[in-house]
């Protein structure tokens, strides 16, 4: 069986890495830089590739670890695996159930890194549980609870729930949707 | 519809399918948003490059 020269392949991944990317860095200049030192390290490692098996995987791996090492370097953004940025937006789902692109594309930018990629491979770009695990040197499992944790800390910011008439107008309704009592002021 | 979050649930054997479902439409939209975004130029052109490099050699 025949297969294309990866070197001639790359080009048609890379909407998927600049994707990949603005979902790790949550910013587009840094995106493009990821993926320009990702494509110069895929390029000079190709001889490593096994020709036949997944180049966009093998392509993210790379992404992603060029990322984690930028991150330690500069050794700054916490992850926020409580979701302690969570409940700040309450979003609304239109006619058909879904939500503001904005609103739900801000509620993931908040996720923890982890939660982030593992949402991209499986739940956007199709990638299998395995791959995901391979792409990300964690075990399957880890994967799966990280996508799931990921998810439903969506939900929760996005107050995505059973009575989605409600409107959160004034203080007192957050409140009580918050399950809190309003403090005494 | 049954959508009543819970807490607890940090495992993926709980997870509810029509819930996931619901997530990942979401992140297949915004995802396809970023993918519709045209390629800038100096990646074509950092390929280009990193070919004639290869070829000088």
């Amino acid at each position: 069986m025949n297969h294309r020269d990866p070197r001639d392949e790359i080009v048609d991944h890379l909407p998927a890495m600049r994707a990949f990317a603005l979902s790790l860095t949550r910013n587009s200049a840094a995106a493009d830089d990821l993926v320009q030192d990702t494509v110069v390290k895929a390029w000079s490692n190709l001889d490593k590739f096994e020709v036949g098996t997944n180049l966009r995987a093998w392509l993210f791996t790379i992404l992603r670890n060029t990322f984690y090492s930028g991150r330690r370097k500069s050794k700054r953004e916490v992850s926020d695996p409580d979701g302690a940025f969570a409940a700040t937006l309450a979003s609304k789902p239109d006619h058909d159930g879904r939500l503001a692109l904005r609103d739900f594309s801000v509620a993931f930018a908040k996720l923890p890194d982890e939660q982030r990629e593992a949402l991209i491979l499986v739940g956007a770009s199709g990638f299998s549980y395995e791959e995901a695990a391979e792409t990300c040197g964690v075990a399957i499992g880890t994967i799966k609870s990280r996508a799931n944790r990921g998810r439903q800390a969506l939900i929760k910011m996005l107050h995505m729930r059973d009575d989605e008439e409600m409107e959160l107008t004034d203080q007192a309704t957050v409140a009580v949707l918050a399950g809190v009592g309003l403090s005494p002021c | 519809m049954n959508r009543t979050t819970t807490e607890s649930d940090a495992g993926y054997e709980n997870a509810d399918p029509e819930r996931t479902e619901y997530v990942d439409a979401n992140l297949r939209r915004a995802y396809n948003e970023m993918l519709q975004e045209e390629v800038p130029d100096r990646f074509t052109d950092l390929l280009r490059q990193l070919r004639e490099q290869d070829n000088a050699q």
